[in-house]
């Protein structure tokens, strides 16, 4: 892929969107499985 | 409609069912728009290759409005209905609303750097995204900050409900006052003036960003219902107390 002068934009634009997004995900993934772990550990005391 | 998932237990239902299609059609989304966008899309007339960044800047910016406009929705519904599930679906909003504005803001520097020459400028329609941020940046303090739940619900609704102001002057700044910024392309009375293709990897990347928002939203309620859950039964046997992580994003 080779958009000429305007390549490295646009690869610092995609690139920063997808780990962004990717960091986004992965702490709501986190989260969730945090919690719902600790309300299965409650449950069980 | 409001009061029908109000119950936490029909709203889990729904979050499992709909929570994963979001997810799908985000990823289906994604890969079109983004493959179609980077490879398939023809250049723009005048800006050249730089207007491929559209398909990431364009969605972000859109889902930044967006999520605030679901936040401001959620305070007035928790406000006027006194609806159980509002604040918490507002306040599982606000992480992503901030991160698509901070995306909004850094891929629009990108984009205006070979565009204009300039990766910023004090334009109506940068300062009110920027304001945006902060918006959202004080929307999540306030929750963090005060300690008691009911207080720091209703100071967020209050801070929510008058920051939407600024909604409506991000929309029009570019038709209210001179900007760098181009005028609306999608959103017109007489239709979008972009070809469709590129109208269409921008299309499915905006379904893409909305239901990737969907997709959050639904899992932070859940970790904070699950958290909810965990604090009453906690509460109800003192003789053995739960200890809730700290851990917290908004």
């Amino acid at each position: 892929m080779d958009f000429g002068a305007h390549t490295p934009y646009i690869f610092v634009a995609y690139a920063v969107s997808i780990i962004a997004i990717s960091g986004l995900i992965a702490l709501r993934i986190r989260r969730f499985r945090t919690s719902i772990r600790a309300e299965k550990d409650a449950s069980e005391h | 409609m409001w009061s029908r998932f109000s119950n936490p237990a029909k709203f889990e239902a729904l979050a499992k069912t709909a929570g994963p299609i979001a997810f799908w059609i985000f990823a289906a989304c994604a890969v079109f728009g983004l493959v179609n966008g980077l490879l398939f899309a023809p250049a723009e007339q005048y800006q050249g290759e730089s207007a491929r960044i559209m398909y990431v800047h364009v969605p972000a910016a859109w889902m930044a409005m967006g999520s605030y406009s679901f936040i401001a929705l959620m305070s007035l519904v928790a406000f006027v209905w006194r609806h159980s599930l509002a604040d918490v679906a507002a306040r599982s909003a606000a992480l992503p609303g901030a991160v698509f504005t901070a995306l909004a803001l850094f891929t629009g520097a990108v984009w205006g750097k070979p565009t204009w020459g300039a990766y910023w400028v004090w334009d109506a329609r940068l300062t009110s995204m920027l304001l945006l941020l902060f918006i959202y940046f004080g929307y999540m303090a306030v929750w963090q900050a005060v300690p008691e739940q009911a207080r720091a619900a209703r100071f967020a609704r209050i801070l929510a409900l008058v920051g939407f102001i600024n909604i409506p002057i991000i929309k029009f700044s570019v038709d209210w006052w001179n900007s760098l910024h181009q005028p609306a392309s999608i959103i017109r009375a007489d239709g979008p003036t972009i070809d469709a293709s590129m109208l269409w990897p921008l299309f499915a990347m905006i379904i893409a960003y909305t239901a990737l928002f969907t997709w959050l939203v639904f899992l932070g309620m859940r970790a904070d219902l699950a958290r909810q859950r965990i604090e009453k039964r906690g509460a109800r046997s003192p003789s053995h107390p739960v200890r809730v992580s700290a851990e917290s994003e908004a």
